[in-house]
C-alpha cells in the first residue's frame, strides 16, 4: 500500500503552481487570471501545510497558509473591484481590450 | 586677501547672482564689470610668477604651489574630498587668458538686444558667468575630484548657451556638444575612482587614498605604484589602462580626430561671443589636462602612447587643414583651423621633451588668444552681412579699411606669421619633434610642417576671397569696425604681436613648472 | 508616556501603529464627512510617526521573536517617512475632494508596509509587509485619474503584482521546508532561523533552498523593476496621475530593495558562482534594457518609466558589491565607500527624492488633456518651451533630471559615485573583481547612453517652440513639495554626510547591535 509522504505533496503543489501560471498567462478573461492566481496562491498552502506536517511539526506552517487565504481574499476582492471599473468603461472584461498604453 | 583664488573662481558667481536679481536691462553691464573685475583681480596675482617670485624656488614639481586655499569638504567616513586649489606656472597663464577672454567676450555679447535671437538677457549673462566659474574652477583645483566637478559643471552652461541663443542648428549642435563630452567624462570618472583606491593601496593604508593631484605625480609610492607595469587593471596595466581613459576624456574636449566632429557644429551655431569662449578657453582645458594629469601622473604610459598620440596630433593637423580648404562658411572655416592649430598642442605633448612642452604651451596660450579673435572677426562681418558664405564676400578691406587691416593681423597670427604669436608656438613644436629622441619623430615634423604650409595656403586664399579685390556693391556702405569693436580687437591684437615679438616673457611665466614636470617624467 | 509597560510587540511597532492608526482615523473621518481634515490629518500622523521613530527608546531585538528591530530599520522608518511626506505634499492636488481620505490613508498604508518590511523577522510577517506596500498602490492608481488608461494601468499592476506575490510565496514556502521555520535571523531566545539554517551549506546547496530563493529573488525583481519583471513599468507609470507615478518610483523599489537586503543577509552575503552571475546579469541586463527601452520613449512618462528600470540596475551593482569586506585583503572593511549597502541605501533615498521631484515638476505643467480633462503634460511636444512660461517648475524639472543622470552639483552624481566606487573595490583581489570592474564599465556607458533621453527632455523644456495651452497648477502644496524635492537633490550634493553617515551607520550595525535606549537615533540626533 502506497504511503503518501512529503514527496507526494511536494509533487501535487508544483501541478498546481504550473497549472496556476499558465492559467494566468494563456486567458484573456480577467477573472481566469485571478483563479490563476489563486492556483498559484494554493500551491504555496499545500506545500506550507505538508512542510508544517512532515518537517517541524509545529503549527507555524499551517497558520501561515491560514493568512495567505485571508490574503488571497483581500486580493480577490480588490482583484474584482478593478475590473468592475474596467467593465463599466469598456464593456469587457477582456485585458487584450485595454490598449491605451503606449508609447 | 589670503583667499584670493577661492574669490577669484566665486566672483563670477557673485556675479551671476547680482544678475539673476537686477533688472534685465542691467544684465550686461553687471556681466562687463563681473569679468572686468575677475580680470583685474587675476592680474594683480602675477608677482610670484614672474622671475625671481616665489613660484621660482625650483625646488620641484608642485612645491612651489601659489595661492593655495585648502579646506575639507566632503569627509565620509574616510573618503575625503578636499576645496583645494593652487596656481603655477601651468595654470596661471591659463587663469590670465581665461579672464581676458570672457571680459572680451562680455563685451562683445553688448550687442545682445540686436541678436536675433535676443529673449532671456539675464539668463544669457547668468550662464555665462557660471561658465566663467566653471572655467577658473577646473584650471585652480587641484583635488581630482573638484576638477571632475568643475569640468562637469562647465558643460551645462555651454548646452543651454549654445542651444537657446544659438543659430539655426542649435539643438543638435548643442546636444552634440554635450554627449560627446560626457561620453569622455564618465570614463574620467572611472578612472578617477580607480586612481582613488590605488592610491590608497600604494600607501599601504587605504586610509590615505587621496584625490590630489600633485601627489600623484610627486608622491614616490604612489608614482612608483601608478608606473608600474605589474599593477594591474583589468587585466590591463595600471597606468596604460588609466592614460587612455584620461586621454579619451580630454582629447574630446582639445579635440582631437576622430572625436572632433562636435566643434565645427558647435562653433557654427554659437553665438559669436560663445565662440570665443569655446575656442579660447575651453579647448584649453583638454590640453591642460594632458599636462597637468596624462603626463606627470603617467609618464611610463606617456612614453607607451607617444606615437600613437603623435600621430593623431600630425592627423588634426593635416586633416584640419585640408578640411580648412574645403569651407565655404567663414565660420565653419576657422573652428577647422582650431582642431588644426590644436594638432600642434598635442603633438609637442607627445614627444614629452622640455621644448615640445614649451611649444605645446606657448601654442595654447597662442591659439587663445589668435582664435578668438579670428572669431570675433567673423562676427564682426557677421552682424553686417547676415551670411558668412566666403565666395559671396570679397573687397572687403576697401569697404572697411580699418577692419581690413585688424582681420589681417589676427589672421596672420593664426596663421603663423614669423614675430606674430602663432609662429613661436608652431615653430618650438616643429623643433622640439623634429630633435626628439624616437626614431619616428622626424618623419612627423616633415608631416606636420607640410600642415603648416596648407595653414598659410588655406588663409590667404581665405583672405583673397573675403578682404582683397574688387569693392563690391553690396558691401560697399557697411560701417566700419564701431570703438567697441576696435577696443575688444586691439588687446588681442597687441598680445599676438607681443607675443610673437618678445616671446621670453610668456615662456618666463611656464618655463620653471614645465621643466619640473619634465624632471617628474624622466625621473620615473 | 508611559511605554514601558506596554507589550514589547506593541512597543516595537509604535511608529507604524500610529501610522496605521491615522490612516484608519482618517478613513472615519471621512465617513463621518470631514474630508478636509484628511490631508492635514495624513500630514500630522506621518510627522507624528516621525516624531516616534526618533524619540521613542527602540526596544532591544532580544524582546520578541518576530521583530527585528535593528539600525537599518530606523534608517528606514525615517526615509520612508519623510520621503513619504514629500509624496503627500505632491499627491495634495491628485484626488477629487471626495475620495480624499481613501487616498491619503492608502497613501499611509502603504508608507507602514516599507517600514514592516525593514521590521518583520518572520516569513508571514515579510509576506504581509511586502503586501501592505502593494496593496494600496494598486488601488491608488485607479484612484488618481478617472481615465481608461489608469483603469488598464490598474489591471495590468494587479495582475502582474498579485502574480509576482504569489511567485514569492511558493518561494518562501521551500524557504520554510528547507529550514523548518519560520523566523529569519536569531532572536528573542529563538535559536532556530533560516540565517541559522542557511549558514550550513548543505541547506544552501539543496535544490529546494536554490528555487526558494530564485522564486524570491524573481517576485522582488518585480517590486524593484529590475528585468526580467520589469516590462509592466512603461504602462503603469504612464496610466496613474503623475504625482503617483512619483510614489510608484519608491514605494515599492525601496520596500524590494530592503527585502533583498534582509534577504542576502539570510545567506551571511555568500554568494554561489550561479547565484553571481545570475545577479551579474540581472544587473547588467537592467541597466542596459532599462536604457535603451527609455531612448525609445517619446512620453516624458514613459521615458522616466524606464529610466527607472535602469535605477534599479545601477542599485543592483551596489546589491551585488555587498557589505564588503569579504575580500580577503580588504584592509578597511568599515570604509563606507567599500559598502555597497550604504551606497544603495544613499542611492534609494536620492533616487526616491529626484525622481518624486522630476514626476511632481511634470504634474505641476498641466494642459488640457485629450477628453477635455485636466491633465499633466505627457508627450515630449507638451512640454515644449514651458521655460519661458513657467520657468521655476522648468528649473525643478531640470534639475531633478541632471541628477537622475548624475550630474554634479547634485546629489544623483555622489549617488552614483558611490555606487560604482563600492562596486570596483569591493570584491578588489578576488576573482570576482574583473566582472564587478566590467559591471562598472557597463554603468558608466549606460549613464552617458541616460543623458540623451533626459537631455531630451530638458532640451524639449528649453529650447522647444512654447506649446499651447501649458498651465501651471496652482496647489500651494505640489510647490512646496516641488521646491523641497529640488533643493534637497542639491542639498545633499554639498553635504552628502547627512545621508550618508546615517545610510553607513545603518547596514554597518545591521542586524548586530540592536538598538537600546542609549543609543537610540534619538540620542545621534539630539546629539548633533
Amino acid at each position: 500500500m502506497l504511503t503518501i509522504g512529503l514527496n507526494h505533496y511536494l509533487v501535487l503543489s508544483a501541478i498546481v503552481f504550473s497549472l496556476g501560471i499558465l492559467c494566468m498567462v494563456t486567458k484573456r478573461n480577467a477573472l481566469g487570471i485571478l483563479i490563476g492566481v489563486e492556483l498559484v496562491l494554493n500551491a504555496a498552502n499545500v506545500n506550507l501545510v505538508a512542510f508544517s506536517r512532515y518537517q517541524t511539526g509545529a503549527a507555524d506552517g499551517h497558520m501561515f497558509a491560514v493568512f495567505v487565504i485571508l490574503l488571497a481574499a483581500a486580493e480577490a476582492a480588490i482583484g474584482i473591484a478593478i475590473f468592475m471599473n474596467f467593465y463599466n468603461t469598456l464593456q469587457t472584461i477582456d485585458v487584450d481590450r485595454g490598449d491605451e498604453l503606449r508609447n | 586677501m589670503e583667499h584670493i583664488l577661492t574669490w577669484l573662481i566665486f566672483l563670477p558667481l557673485i556675479g551671476m547672482v547680482a544678475v539673476l536679481i537686477a533688472p534685465s536691462s542691467m544684465a550686461r553691464g553687471i556681466a562687463w564689470m563681473t569679468t572686468f573685475i575677475t580680470f583685474l583681480v587675476s592680474c594683480t596675482m602675477f608677482g610670484p610668477f614672474l622671475p625671481g617670485g616665489a613660484a621660482w624656488t625650483g625646488d620641484g614639481y608642485g612645491k612651489a604651489m601659489q595661492f593655495v586655499h585648502q579646506t575639507p569638504w566632503i569627509h565620509v567616513g574616510n573618503f575625503h574630498i578636499n576645496w583645494h586649489v593652487g596656481l603655477d606656472g601651468l595654470s596661471f597663464p591659463l587663469i590670465i587668458l581665461t579672464t581676458l577672454i570672457t571680459w572680451l567676450s562680455a563685451w562683445a555679447s553688448w550687442n545682445f538686444d540686436h541678436w536675433t535671437n535676443n529673449k532671456g538677457a539675464k539668463g544669457f549673462f547668468a550662464l555665462f558667468l557660471l561658465l566663467e566659474t566653471g572655467v577658473l574652477g577646473t584650471f585652480a583645483s587641484l583635488d581630482f575630484f573638484l576638477f571632475y566637478i568643475f569640468w562637469e559643471v562647465m558643460l551645462l552652461p555651454m548646452y543651454f548657451l549654445i542651444g537657446v541663443w544659438g543659430g539655426p542648428r542649435k539643438e543638435y549642435a548643442a546636444i552634440k556638444f554635450f554627449l560627446y563630452t560626457l561620453a569622455g567624462s564618465v570614463l574620467m570618472l572611472v578612472a578617477l575612482i580607480a586612481m582613488y583606491f590605488a592610491s590608497g593601496t600604494a600607501m599601504g593604508d587605504p586610509g590615505n587614498s587621496t584625490f590630489n593631484i600633485i601627489d600623484y605625480a610627486i608622491n614616490a609610492k604612489i608614482h612608483d605604484y601608478f608606473n608600474d607595469t605589474t599593477t594591474k587593471f583589468l587585466g590591463w596595466t595600471f597606468g596604460r589602462a588609466m592614460f587612455v581613459m584620461l586621454f579619451i576624456g580630454f582629447m574630446i574636449k582639445v579635440p582631437l580626430f576622430p572625436t572632433h566632429t562636435w566643434l565645427p557644429d558647435a562653433h557654427v551655431e554659437a553665438p559669436t561671443p560663445i565662440s570665443m569662449i569655446l575656442a579660447g578657453v575651453l579647448l584649453k582645458l583638454g590640453a591642460y589636462g594632458f599636462l597637468r594629469v596624462c603626463y606627470p601622473i603617467f609618464p611610463e604610459a606617456g612614453k607607451w602612447a607617444a606615437y600613437a598620440v603623435a600621430t593623431l596630433g600630425v592627423i588634426n593637423i593635416v586633416y584640419g587643414a585640408f578640411c580648412c580648404l574645403a569651407q565655404t562658411d567663414f565660420k565653419r572655416l576657422v573652428a577647422y583651423s582650431s582642431i588644426s592649430h590644436m594638432g600642434y598642442v598635442v603633438l609637442g605633448t607627445a614627444i614629452m621633451t622640455d621644448v615640445g612642452f614649451q611649444g605645446a604651451m606657448f601654442q595654447i596660450l597662442a591659439h587663445g588668444v589668435s582664435s578668438p579673435m579670428c572669431f570675433f572677426l567673423v562676427g564682426v562681418i557677421y552682424d553686417r552681412a547676415h551670411h558668412r558664405d566666403l565666395n559671396r564676400f570679397g573687397g572687403l578691406w576697401l569697404a572697411m579699411p580699418k577692419y581690413g587691416s585688424l582681420a589681417t593681423l589676427g589672421f596672420f597670427a593664426s596663421l603663423g606669421l614669423p614675430a606674430l604669436c602663432g609662429f613661436i608656438g608652431e615653430i618650438w613644436v616643429l623643433l622640439g619633434t623634429f630633435n626628439a629622441g624616437f626614431p619616428w619623430a622626424k618623419p612627423m615634423a616633415v608631416i606636420a610642417a607640410f600642415g603648416a604650409i596648407l595653414t598659410a595656403a588655406y588663409i590667404l586664399w581665405m583672405i583673397q576671397r573675403v578682404y582683397l579685390g574688387k569693392k563690391q556693391e553690396q558691401y560697399a556702405d557697411f560701417p566700419d569696425v564701431t570703438a567697441r569693436e576696435t577696443a575688444i580687437l586691439i588687446p588681442m591684437a597687441a598680445l599676438a604681436i607681443f607675443m610673437g615679438v618678445l616671446p621670453k616673457y610668456t615662456f618666463d611665466l611656464m618655463n620653471g613648472t614645465l621643466s619640473d614636470i619634465i624632471k617628474v617624467i624622466q625621473g620615473s | 508616556m508611559n511605554i514601558v509597560a506596554l507589550h514589547p510587540m506593541v512597543h516595537g511597532l509604535l511608529p507604524e501603529l500610529l501610522l496605521v492608526g491615522g490612516a484608519s482615523a482618517i478613513l472615519i473621518v471621512g465617513v463621518l464627512g470631514a474630508r478636509a481634515l484628511a490631508f492635514p490629518l495624513s500630514i500630522l500622523s506621518a510627522a507624528g510617526a516621525i516624531w516616534m521613530s526618533t524619540r521613542l527608546a527602540i526596544l532591544p531585538a532580544e524582546a520578541t521573536a518576530a521583530l527585528h528591530i535593528d539600525s537599518l530599520v530606523a534608517f528606514t522608518r525615517l526615509c520612508t517617512l519623510l520621503v513619504g511626506v514629500l509624496i503627500l505634499l505632491v499627491n495634495r492636488h491628485v484626488p477629487e475632494e471626495r475620495e480624499q481620505p481613501e487616498y491619503f490613508s492608502l497613501i499611509l498604508f502603504s508608507l507602514a508596509g516599507i517600514m514592516l518590511v525593514s521590521v518583520a523577522n518572520d516569513l508571514v510577517l515579510l509576506f504581509l509587509a511586502l503586501e501592505l506596500v502593494s496593496v494600496p498602490t494598486y488601488i491608488l492608481i485607479g484612484l488618481s485619474r478617472k481615465d481608461v488608461r489608469a483603469q488598464e494601468a490598474t489591471g495590468k499592476y494587479f495582475f502582474l503584482g498579485a502574480f509576482a506575490a504569489a511567485l514569492m510565496l511558493y518561494g518562501f514556502s521551500f524557504l520554510y521546508g528547507a529550514a523548518g521555520t519560520m523566523q529569519l535571523f536569531p532572536a528573542g531566545g529563538e535559536t532556530r532561523s533560516l540565517a541559522a539554517a542557511l549558514a550550513r551549506p548543505e541547506i544552501l546547496a539543496d535544490k529546494l533552498t536554490l528555487v526558494g530563493l530564485l522564486l524570491v529573488i524573481g517576485g522582488l525583481a518585480f517590486k524593484v523593476a529590475a528585468v526580467p519583471m520589469h516590462f509592466y513599468v512603461a504602462d503603469v507609470y504612464q496610466g496613474a496621475a503623475s504625482a503617483m507615478t512619483g510614489m510608484l518610483g519608491f514605494v515599492p523599489k525601496f520596500a524590494g530593495f530592503i527585502a533583498l537586503i534582509r534577504v542576502f543577509s539570510m545567506t551571511g552575503w555568500v554568494l554561489s558562482d550561479g547565484m553571481f552571475w545570475l545577479l551579474w546579469a540581472m544587473a547588467a541586463l537592467t541597466m542596459t534594457v532599462g536604457n535603451t527601452l527609455a531612448l525609445m520613449q517619446q512620453n516624458v512618462k514613459r521615458t522616466l518609466a524606464y529610466s527607472s528600470v535602469a535605477h534599479s540596475g545601477y542599485m543592483l551593482v551596489a546589491l551585488l558589491a555587498g557589505p564588503g569586506g569579504l575580500a580577503p585583503n580588504a584592509a578597511d572593511t568599515e570604509s563606507p565607500l567599500r559598502n555597497g549597502l550604504s551606497a544603495m541605501l544613499f542611492y534609494m533615498v536620492m533616487y526616491g527624492v529626484m525622481n518624486l521631484g522630476a514626476f511632481a515638476a511634470v504634474s505641476c505643467l498641466r494642459k488640457t488633456g485629450d477628453e477635455g480633462d485636466d491633465d499633466s503634460v505627457e508627450r515630449l511636444e507638451d512640454a515644449s518651451g514651458c521655460a519661458r512660461k513657467h520657468p521655476w517648475a522648468a528649473l525643478a524639472l531640470a534639475i531633478c533630471l541632471l541628477s537622475l543622470m548624475g550630474m554634479p552639483p547634485t546629489g544623483g552624481f555622489l549617488g552614483k559615485l558611490y555606487v560604482f566606487s563600492s562596486a570596483m573595490s569591493s570584491e578588489a583581489g578576488t576573482a570576482r573583481a574583473m566582472p564587478m570592474l566590467a559591471l562598472v564599465i557597463i554603468g558608466v556607458l549606460n549613464s552617458a547612453i541616460a543623458a540623451a533621453y533626459y537631455l531630451r527632455i530638458i532640451a524639449a523644456c528649453y529650447l522647444g517652440k512654447p506649446a499651447d495651452g501649458i498651465r501651471a497648477s496652482r496647489c500651494r502644496m505640489l510647490h512646496v513639495g516641488l521646491a523641497a524635492c529640488a533643493v534637497l537633490v542639491m542639498a545633499l550634493f554639498l553635504r552628502p554626510g547627512v545621508l550618508f553617515d546615517r545610510a553607513h551607520s545603518a547596514v554597518a550595525d545591521m542586524g548586530n547591535k540592536p538598538l537600546s535606549t542609549e543609543t537610540s537615533a534619538t540620542a545621534e540626533l539630539t546629539a548633533k
